[in-house]
């Protein structure tokens, strides 16, 4: 009886989210115009436990599907998939007023299976910087009796393929090794807006960018008591860059092409956790990452540069009780965190970041084959320097875990394990 | 926060006070079988005559026709001579023509009328009728009904022709009126229909055939002069006039976002509209205007001694041709889709008073530099 009311309560959570995701009134539009000057936004785990947690997740124990660290995947003991989204609520504001904005993000998906000899295989597919940013201003021109509206808007996301395997190496140790293949695009857009409409031809020039690479990354996982210890490292490559321009659209010049490609040098990236499990019922966790774009060749434009970006994150959870007299809410693991990351660019000497808060909730369902995980977080994002604007943003994150119930049983040996 | 080189420079203003070149060139009258109007009557200097032909070949040969009847659709009318009817004679004419060659001058390309205006013989008058403005209303469409004379039509019959083509020619009236073209709506039976009713030898029953034209068009005549020494952009007088512009001072990957050519008019005449289109030209040499054409056409009125004619696509698209747009004219011409008689003159660049030479005013905005190769 007490096991229904939870599911009632859990499946009332979902579904109020959700509602809250379908049938917000706020446009659907931009991400943040933080993404501009770089190339896009960084975007964290794509599992709700993980983000619960402030974005944890190199180190962490038990059913995780993030994929910060290839080797811990040695922890899933059966197959599972797991598939997340988000949904975010901006308010930015800069010089002129404050907007708000809605956006959705398809986050990933990922399946891992524990298979013969020990070695547990993964794939998936996660976001891995989002390059969606919009702008428009109105200008006053002074041969014209009308200001003229530009509008800059950019759509488009980098995504991250992964295959991986892993492996325990003794009783302490594990091993992970991934292949990365990332690929993705942004599809730019300027106009410029003439009025009244029918007098003038606008302008809108589009250039498009391709990007990808492979890249190989190595994970470890050590276990030492209560205590985890992950690193995981990926190399530095070069990747391609294909542009596309379509400029002048929509007069005697549409559908011009022209086509250039190019080498982008993609950094390194190390991120290196620890976890500790304190008593029965708390686990907390810190990770640290590091991306060198300082050194990467991607064209900035001045008062921009170059700078390495850098996230630490702390999180904690605490783990469901079981048996009689567990109080309702104590029968979900509750989780909470905080994440600082500086992006990989500064402005006239001023760092560029943002800051989250966040709350996190989950519950296994259906005789514990399904495994649902939502989080909350509150997202700071500014500049050292008031002439830049400042987004607020609240993100609503949804994972579905989905295990082996649902997948064919590898046919496997347990040896070792 | 957005990069200056995504986001790109504002636009830009510049006038060209001369072209590198200006000329007019005429051509031989232009044919109207196209159009979703057929015109008959008179506008000053403008004489116009409407010509439809229908195909009697399904009649039987032995058929005799009892009764013949044109329906003319008409659309608009304009009465200059308050009070006098427009008087319309139907004629039979002596040979058949091609809708989309025919003109004041030729019944089809290489075959010249013997008179202008059509061939025809005033003892081949099968019918006629008076147009009266007060027998209509307005904005409807109304139909003019005509019997015509039977006895040509059965010696046509008899002669097996296949073709009945008629000449509508009006009196010296100063009105006009014009009737829906079979173009205006392929499929509606609101094109000009003849309908005759026959009987056979040894039958008692008569029968009704209804055709509808099988082509109709206008053909228009301009007794004026024109000055030669101005630019010209008409429809008859067809000509056109062609100027080229120095555009390599724009950026090259620009958005030419408005071109304003600025005229003085000298003189301007039509019958019922006048539009202009716009295009761009290699040669400068008279060119077909459904080929050539870039931009939507611009009405022209009568009551302004000045125009600004929008070439914005003409200049794009000779820019996009060459990117110094000197290789590339910017052609103005008579919509002749539309156009039933008309010209504008304009004062050219070399005429002695500034004021009054055409000017190029022009706003574009260059791309982001992020946009450009």
């Amino acid at each position: 009886m007490k096991r229904k009311s939870e599911n009632i309560l859990m499946r009332t959570v979902i579904a109020l989210m959700l509602s809250v995701m379908l049938f917000s009134q706020s446009p659907l539009r931009a991400d943040s115009r933080f993404a501009a000057p770089h190339l896009g936004l960084p975007v964290g785990s794509m599992d709700a436990r993980s983000r619960g947690m402030g974005g944890v997740g190199t180190a962490l124990g038990g059913e995780s599907f993030s994929f910060t660290n290839p080797a811990r995947t040695i922890n899933f003991w059966r197959s599972g998939f797991s598939g997340g989204m988000s949904q975010d609520y901006t308010t930015m504001e800069d010089g002129a007023g404050s907007y708000d904005t809605r956006s959705s993000n398809f986050l990933g998906l990922r399946g891992i299976f524990p298979s013969y000899y020990g070695f547990v295989l993964g794939f998936g597919l996660r976001q891995w910087r989002d390059m969606n940013y919009e702008y428009t201003d109105t200008v006053d021109v002074d041969f014209l009796e009308n200001p003229v509206a530009r509008h800059m808007e950019s759509e488009g996301s980098l995504y991250l393929g992964r295959l991986s395997v892993a492996r325990n190496l003794g009783d302490h140790l594990a091993l992970g090794l991934g292949i990365d293949w990332m690929f993705g695009e942004a599809e730019r857009t300027r106009t410029m807006q003439f009025f009244p409409s029918g007098d003038f031809v606008n302008s809108r020039d589009a250039f498009n960018d391709k990007y990808s690479f492979v890249r190989p990354t190595l994970g470890l996982f050590s276990t030492f008591g209560r205590t985890n210890f992950g690193f995981s490292w990926s190399a530095s490559v070069d990747g391609d860059q294909e542009r596309e321009l379509i400029y002048r659209e929509n007069n005697q010049y549409s559908g011009i092409l022209v086509e250039q490609a190019k080498k982008l040098e993609f950094p390194t990236n190390w991120r290196l956790g620890v976890s500790h499990r304190i008593g029965s019922s708390l686990v907390v966790a810190s990770d640290l990452e590091f991306e060198g774009w300082g050194d990467s060749d991607l064209q900035l434009e001045n008062p921009v540069i170059a700078g390495d970006q850098w996230t630490w994150c702390l999180g904690a959870e605490l783990l469901p009780r079981r048996g009689e007299g567990t109080p309702w809410y104590r029968a979900f693991p509750v989780r909470a965190g905080y994440s600082r990351t500086t992006y990989g660019y500064e402005i006239g000497g001023d760092r560029v970041g943002e800051q989250v808060f966040s709350l996190g909730v989950g519950s296994y369902f259906g005789r514990n084959n399904g495994l649902l995980n939502v989080a909350l977080e509150y997202i700071d994002r500014e500049v050292d320097n008031p002439a830049y604007p400042k987004e607020d943003v609240i993100r609503v994150m949804v994972s579905l875990s989905l295990f082996e119930k649902w997948t064919r049983i590898p046919r496997r040996s347990r040896r070792g394990d | 926060m957005i990069p200056g080189g995504s986001l790109g420079a504002l636009p830009q203003q510049v006038t060209f006070s001369q072209p590198v070149e200006a000329l007019s060139v005429s051509s031989e009258a232009v044919s109207r079988g196209k159009q979703e109007r057929v015109y008959i009557g008179n506008r000053d200097k403008f004489h116009m005559r409407g010509m439809v032909s229908f195909l009697i070949n399904s009649l039987p040969s032995d058929a005799t026709v009892v009764s013949a009847t044109l329906r003319l659709f008409v659309v608009s009318y304009e009465n200059f001579s308050a009070g006098v009817p427009l008087d319309v004679g139907v004629y039979k004419l002596d040979k058949d023509f091609v809708e989309e060659e025919v003109s004041w001058e030729r019944a089809s390309a290489g075959d010249q009328w013997l008179t202008p205006g059509g061939d025809y013989s005033s003892a081949d008058l099968l019918g006629s009728f008076e147009f009266d403005e007060e027998d209509f209303g307005s904005g409807t469409v109304d139909t003019i009904v005509v019997l015509l004379d039977t006895l040509t039509i059965n010696q046509l019959i008899r002669s097996g022709e296949e073709n009945f083509p008629l000449l509508l020619v009006p009196g010296d009236q100063d009105a006009w009126f014009s009737m829906v073209a079979r173009e205006l709506s392929p499929e509606a039976a609101v094109a000009s229909l003849l309908d005759l009713t026959y009987k056979v030898v040894g039958s008692t029953t008569n029968a009704a055939l209804e055709r509808r034209t099988k082509g109709d068009a206008t053909v228009t005549e301009f007794d004026g002069s024109l000055d030669p020494t101005m630019l010209t952009v008409g429809d008859t007088p067809a000509s056109q006039t062609f100027l080229k512009y120095d555009l390599s001072q724009l950026p090259r990957d620009a958005t030419i976002n408005r071109a304003l050519l600025n005229v003085s008019v000298f003189d301007a005449a039509y019958v019922d509209t006048f539009h202009v289109v716009v295009f761009t030209s290699g040669s400068g040499e008279y060119v077909d205007y459904e080929s050539a054409a870039v931009s939507v056409s611009q009405g022209v009125g009568l009551d302004s001694d000045s125009l600004a004619l929008d070439i914005t696509i003409g200049l794009q698209r000779a820019l996009a041709l060459d990117s110094t747009g000197t290789s590339y004219y910017v052609g103005l011409g008579s919509n002749t889709a539309v156009n039933v008689g008309g010209y504008v003159q304009f004062y050219p660049p070399d005429w002695s008073e500034a004021s009054r030479r055409p000017v190029l005013n022009l706003i574009y905005s260059d791309a982001p530099e992020n946009a450009k190769p």
